[in-house]
């Protein structure tokens, strides 16, 4: 069992490297998404709140700009044929799975960690009081985001125009993780207690698990050669 | 040459017994809910009374909730058969998934069709952000990206493969939407919505019901049966035109060869067997 964290560890470790490298991924997806936040503060009528609907925008600005980074995940170890050469190392699939997925976490988790605050800045929402909630939440959705995120990408990167084909397959999937981690966040913007969300958390925690058991199995099937 | 092979390995060919057999199960079921659906229809006109309060548009409701029936069945059937084929690589349950992936989107189209029709004029909206609504609608892309997922591969072996997780994937994540939909509802007032089952029901509206649900499992069962024998009818060697046709589809530079190829090759036999027919008819009518 330890031997199987650790190769999953080998496996994202690798990810991880090549990203802090090039840095290629994190910053088109953080300056996609900053982007993103000025086109909505331009393009919503000033009669709005942005803090009535700041939940929804975060998650919709998460969303794409996380499907934008899966895009890449596959598709640089396909370029160059190196997932050939993951795949023929004596890991197994479920490790590679969960490597892969580790280290899609940890990108997409470094950029929602600018995506907040530039939201906190251009809209003048206020985290401060509900900041351990917040992290909550973010870290459960995004979680179940990246474990369908990785399935997929993995599939997509084998298809014709892949890039395109990605978010049409994952934004229906994932409605279940954006309905509770959008109306969490709000619920938490506004000022209401932490107690309150409780029942979003358990739901996400519950998808997590779900996509996290069915992904991890699903990706054998997926990767075969 | 790689790919000849890749295409020949995924068959284990049937016996054309077999297929006949579920050809006549077919056409069988096929009569069978064609004079179910004409009793059926006969019910809905003039058996089943006018429902008091939504007036003769609660009739689509006999097309509309047989039709939700029906995709929710053919998808667990997608589900299942997709199980099975990632299990024991079965091309038969292969088959199955994709006749009755196709036959549910298009039953899930018609209650997309039938839901805002009879909804302008119960509700006064042609489309409501309500649970049931939101979750066909849902299922409606899952399953239309199941198609575009498996004619986007390279390889059909492959398509089938990544199709079949699809729809697994798919079918856990049915009664997740359904209650994330259903949460999210419950966080908004709801307009004045009425009961869409409509809040009484005579025992002839059961019985209508009840006959519209037998008539259109009926044809989802033969028209699946058919489809299935279609795909089962592309594999090689039994229907040489529709493997050309499906060459042509293939990106592959190979496959492009592959199908000028064939086509002329095709068009020359077809052709030397016609000159060759018409030789022989002229020369044997001469000689008579």
């Amino acid at each position: 069992m330890l031997r199987y964290f650790a190769q999953a560890w080998a496996v994202a470790r690798k990810d991880l490297l090549l990203e802090a490298r090039s840095r290629e991924r994190f910053v088109s997806m953080a300056t996609f998404a900053v982007l993103v936040a000025v086109v909505f503060s331009l393009a919503l009528d000033p009669a709005v709140r942005a803090r009535d609907i700041a939940g929804a925008m975060l998650w919709v600005t998460v969303l794409f700009a996380g499907t934008l980074g899966l895009g890449r995940s596959f598709a640089l170890e396909r370029e160059a044929d190196a997932l050939t050469g993951v795949l023929v190392s004596p890991v197994p699939r479920g490790a590679v799975f969960l490597g892969k997925f580790l280290a899609n976490l940890a990108i997409v988790l470094a950029v929602e960690a600018v995506v907040f605050p530039v939201f906190a800045l251009f809209f003048g929402l206020r985290f401060a009081g509900a900041l351990g909630g917040l992290v909550l939440v973010v870290v459960l959705a995004t979680v179940g985001f990246m474990a369908l995120g990785t399935l997929f990408s993995a599939m997509t990167a084998h298809t014709r125009h892949g890039e395109t084909l990605l978010p049409i397959l994952l934004l229906p999937l994932l409605i279940p993780v954006v309905i509770f981690a959008a109306s969490a966040t709000q619920r938490l913007l506004v000022g209401r207690p932490l107690v309150e969300i409780g029942g979003n958390l358990r739901m996400l925690l519950a998808i997590d698990l779900v996509f996290l058991f069915l992904c991890t199995a699903a990706f054998g099937s997926a990767m075969e050669e | 040459m790689m790919i000849w092979t890749e295409m020949n390995g995924i068959d284990n060919t049937p016996g054309e017994t077999s297929l006949q057999g579920v050809r006549r199960w077919s056409v069988g079921l096929g009569f069978l809910a064609a004079a179910t659906l004409v009793g059926s229809f006969w019910m809905i006109f003039f058996y089943a009374p006018t429902e008091r309060e939504m007036g003769i548009v609660q009739r689509i409701f006999y097309v509309h909730v047989p039709s939700a029936w029906v995709a929710f069945l053919a998808f667990g059937i997608v589900a299942l058969c997709s199980l099975g084929y990632l299990w024991l690589r079965d091309e038969r349950l292969d088959a199955i998934a994709l006749a009755a992936a196709e036959l549910g989107v298009i039953f899930t189209t018609i209650v997309l069709i039938t839901g805002p029709l009879w909804g302008k004029i119960a509700w006064g909206a042609w489309w409501v952000w309500e649970p049931r609504l939101t979750l066909t609608l849902l299922l409606w892309f899952i399953y239309v990206g199941y198609f575009i997922l498996r004619g986007a591969t390279e390889s059909p072996e492959r398509g089938k493969r990544f199709a079949a997780i699809l729809g697994i994937v798919g079918a856990v994540d049915i009664p997740l939407i359904h209650m994330s939909v259903q949460w999210f509802r419950s966080q908004h007032p709801k307009p004045v919505i009425m009961n869409p089952e409509g809040p009484t029901a005579a025992p002839e509206i059961v019985q209508t019901l009840l006959v519209s649900l037998l008539a259109f499992t009926l044809l989802f069962l033969s028209l699946l049966l058919a489809r299935y024998v279609v795909e089962r009818l592309q594999g090689p060697f039994t229907a040489l035109p529709m493997i050309v046709y499906g060459w042509a589809r293939q990106p592959n530079p190979e496959f492009r060869e592959l199908t000028s190829a064939a086509i002329v090759v095709l068009l020359f036999v077809l052709l030397t067997a016609n000159a060759a027919a018409i030789l022989l008819r002229n020369r044997y009518e001469r000689n008579r």
